[in-house]
């Protein structure tokens, strides 16, 4: 992927172009009018392409300060008032927040930076949107060194890291609980490593007595110098640069620092640090820059432009996606359409096969299955009075002394409610009487024996006797239901009138009796 | 940034793709939506053709099953006379017959005119009436085991159904005499003689 860097600096400004891991450039442009427009046509031919605006230049200034504590949309709005009124002379500030509820107190730690002659980019910016080139940010080297503290193991309360730059110069940026307090600029004119390394000890020098009088440093605190640098230079670094009681320093080699950057081929540019920020910007873009909205604009439109070709080519997959599932929809109907009219005609064949053998019925099959399903009714509710009599023969088998006289036999669902000739006599109920007809299809044989006793003496006692014993053989026969003797030879009810004669001479004694018995139709089955 | 003050002319080229593409997918997806419902359509139409037949052929092979399991017994009862008019002839033919057989000594029979019977609850009629004539036996028998014999006899014939509702016998001599022209035992039975009628056919 493809971005682009412009690395502007005091007077000057280098077009940087990542493609992909290789970094090619710098295309170099004087500040001056022709500048600008040369510029301007170098973007023009690639316009199209990302860019990001790294600044190194002395007229950037930091500030910390304390704001009441507020969070979202508040705070946002408290930063930016605060910045506005620490610099109203220039666009290009920002601030934010490093430390919340400081000393315990309802207040944050804010810091606020801004380029204070925006004049530095302004031309530069002008050539970018004259070009209609996509800004995604201006960014200030100082932001990055935040990236080298891991690299650097810097982990003192107070550390300054110094930087060189082959146009910006040297760069110092101090970091206090490893929070970016200030970064100041200077020149770094000198090619010779040992005049560097007397400039880089006095321009420590300026920084200890700077940092004295914002208070950041105490008279007797260490601070911590780290210098990057390499070849001669950084060997004339360790000769020059001695610790003492209150400074210490740290000197590491830029060929072999561990931050995944690799020096480049170039021999001039591998002895400054350029490329290496331009690497940190790209593996880590801060989120804070100085761009103002409209500077963005472009950029802007490229997302908006980018969101768009991919809502299209979405759209336009998604279409793809159904007009495909419709057209394997619609050839699975006219498979489908073409194999059903096949399987209707083979059925209906079927259909008019099964017909034309139906036999010709006066009736409909469900008429025949009715007509004999109720001929199988009527006849399994038939009952003959032949067990019934078996029965009855088969309990007078031991009483010879029984004269039977008539037997009335009827068939009823409801044997409590049989009725004889002569006398309506109900049977005994088989079930506990509810009052209500019985709800079940069961039928019942009832039989009413009308019998004597042969050789009656008038021993009433005797015949009740006999009487209740063939009620008992009789009930012994297990398919009768019930079996009771209806009147028996003396009616002993008090409710009735009792009438009798008794002497020696009287010999026409008579013991009739009426026994009444029960049994339940078996039906057949089928 | 205000609406008046988007540069159209950097959006334009997305804004046409997007349109296109809109205008593509919206075209392709509907015209092959409309294709498929109309196919949709046919194929219901299909369907529901489909399982008619089906259908009606599944109701022509349980019908098939139904008269190859019932047209052979209802040829039966038609035979017996259960199905259709009485044939009170036909009965009388075989009360003689019987008496004869069991040698009654005496039979009267009196026949109630046809009326409309109930069935049991849980048999279907379908489209049949059922109807019952009420017949009343007099016999004058030797012995009861005649009168068994006779009706045990009356109900394997194939005349007709019968349901035998009650029989009452009566010793007419104090003592049982074999082989006596004198009859000993009177008995009076009561059955019905069950017919339906088929529906009428349409015209």
């Amino acid at each position: 992927m493809s971005g682009r860097v412009i690395l502007i600096s005091n007077g000057h400004a280098a077009v940087y172009v990542w493609h992909g891991k290789h970094l090619h450039g710098p295309m170099e442009f004087i500040a001056d009018n022709d500048g600008y427009a040369a510029l301007a046509a170098h973007l023009a031919q690639d316009s199209g392409m990302v860019t990001d605006v790294l600044i190194d230049v002395i007229e950037e200034e930091f500030r910390s300060e304390r704001v009441p504590h507020v969070v979202g949309r508040n705070q946002v709005g408290l930063l930016k008032r605060r910045a506005e009124q620490a610099y109203r002379l220039t666009p290009y500030r920002m601030a934010y927040i490093q430390n919340k509820l400081v000393d315990g107190k309802r207040e944050d730690e804010a810091l606020i930076s801004a380029i204070t002659n925006s004049d530095l980019i302004a031309p530069w910016v002008k050539s970018l949107t004259r070009s209609k080139v996509p800004l995604r940010g201006i960014y200030s080297l100082a932001q990055l060194y935040g990236e080298l503290l891991k690299p650097l193991d810097v982990i003192e309360k107070r550390a300054l890291i110094i930087t060189r730059q082959q146009h910006g110069g040297m760069r110092q940026a101090f970091y206090f609980d490893q929070k970016l307090k200030l970064s100041r600029l200077s020149p770094a004119p000198s090619a010779d490593p040992e005049t560097h390394a007397d400039q880089l000890l006095a321009e420590v020098d300026k920084s200890q007595r700077y940092l004295a009088r914002l208070k950041l440093l105490g008279r007797d605190d260490m601070l911590v110098v780290h210098c990057i640098s390499t070849g001669p230079e950084l060997v004339a670094l360790r000769e020059t640069c001695r610790d003492t009681t209150t400074l210490q320093f740290r000197f590491h080699d830029l060929s072999t620092l561990n931050t995944g950057f690799n020096a480049s081929a170039n021999a001039v540019a591998a002895k400054f640090c350029d490329e290496l920020f331009l690497f940190l910007l790209k593996r880590h873009t801060p989120l804070r820059d100085y761009a103002m909205p409209v500077e963005r604009r472009y950029d802007v439109y490229r997302r908006v432009r980018a969101a768009m070709h991919g809502a299209s080519a979405m759209l336009l997959l998604l279409a793809l996606a159904w007009t495909g599932m419709n057209l394997i929809d619609a050839r699975l109907m006219q498979e489908f359409n073409s194999s059903a009219g096949r399987i209707s005609g083979d059925i209906k064949q079927r259909y008019d096969h099964v017909m034309e053998e139906l036999p010709k019925t006066p009736v409909s099959p469900q008429n025949l299955r009715a007509a004999v399903d109720l001929a199988q009714s009527l006849t399994n509710k038939n009952a003959l009075p032949h067990p019934m009599l078996y029965a009855l023969s088969a309990g007078l088998q031991g009483f010879p002394q029984v004269d039977v006289q008539s037997i009335e036999w009827v068939v009823t669902p409801d044997p409590a409610s049989a009725t004889f000739s002569g006398a309506a006599v109900a049977a005994v109920p088989v079930a506990p009487a509810t009052g209500e007809a019985p709800v079940t299809n069961d039928l019942y044989q009832v039989a009413q024996v009308k019998a004597s006793l042969r050789a009656f003496d008038g021993d009433y006692r005797k015949a009740f006797e006999q009487v209740n014993r063939l009620v008992a053989t009789l009930k012994s026969n297990v398919e009768l239901e019930s079996v009771r003797a209806v009147e028996l030879p003396l009616n002993t009810d008090p409710a009735v009138l009792l009438q009798g004669k008794t002497g020696v001479q009287e010999q026409n004694h008579t013991a009739l009796f009426i026994l009444q018995a029960v049994m339940k139709v078996k039906h057949e089955i089928h | 940034m205000k609406f008046t003050d988007i540069e159209w002319p950097v959006l334009r080229g997305a804004l046409i793709g997007l349109a296109v593409a809109i205008a593509v997918s919206a075209a392709t997806v509907g015209i092959t939506d409309y294709y498929v419902s109309g196919l949709a359509a046919e194929n219901s139409q299909y369907q529901t053709s489909l399982n008619q037949i089906r259908d009606r052929y599944v109701a022509a092979i349980q019908e098939r099953q139904m008269v190859e399991r019932y047209w052979p017994p209802y040829r039966q009862l038609q035979a017996s006379g259960f199905v259709g008019d009485e044939n009170r002839l036909n009965w009388i033919d075989l009360l003689h017959l019987m008496a004869a057989k069991h040698r009654v000594l005496g039979l009267t029979y009196e026949v109630l005119p046809r009326a409309v019977a109930a069935p049991d609850q849980n048999v279907n009629t379908g489209e049949f009436q059922l109807q019952g004539s009420e017949m009343t036996l007099r016999l004058d028998l030797l012995h009861e085991g005649n009168l068994l014999a006779l009706l045990q006899d009356l109900s394997v014939q194939n005349a007709g159904i019968f349901n035998l509702k009650s029989c009452a016998i009566e010793r007419v001599q104090p003592e049982i005499t074999i082989h006596s022209s004198t009859s000993n035992i009177s008995a009076q039975c009561k059955l019905i003689w069950h017919t339906i009628q088929p529906p009428v056919a349409p015209s």
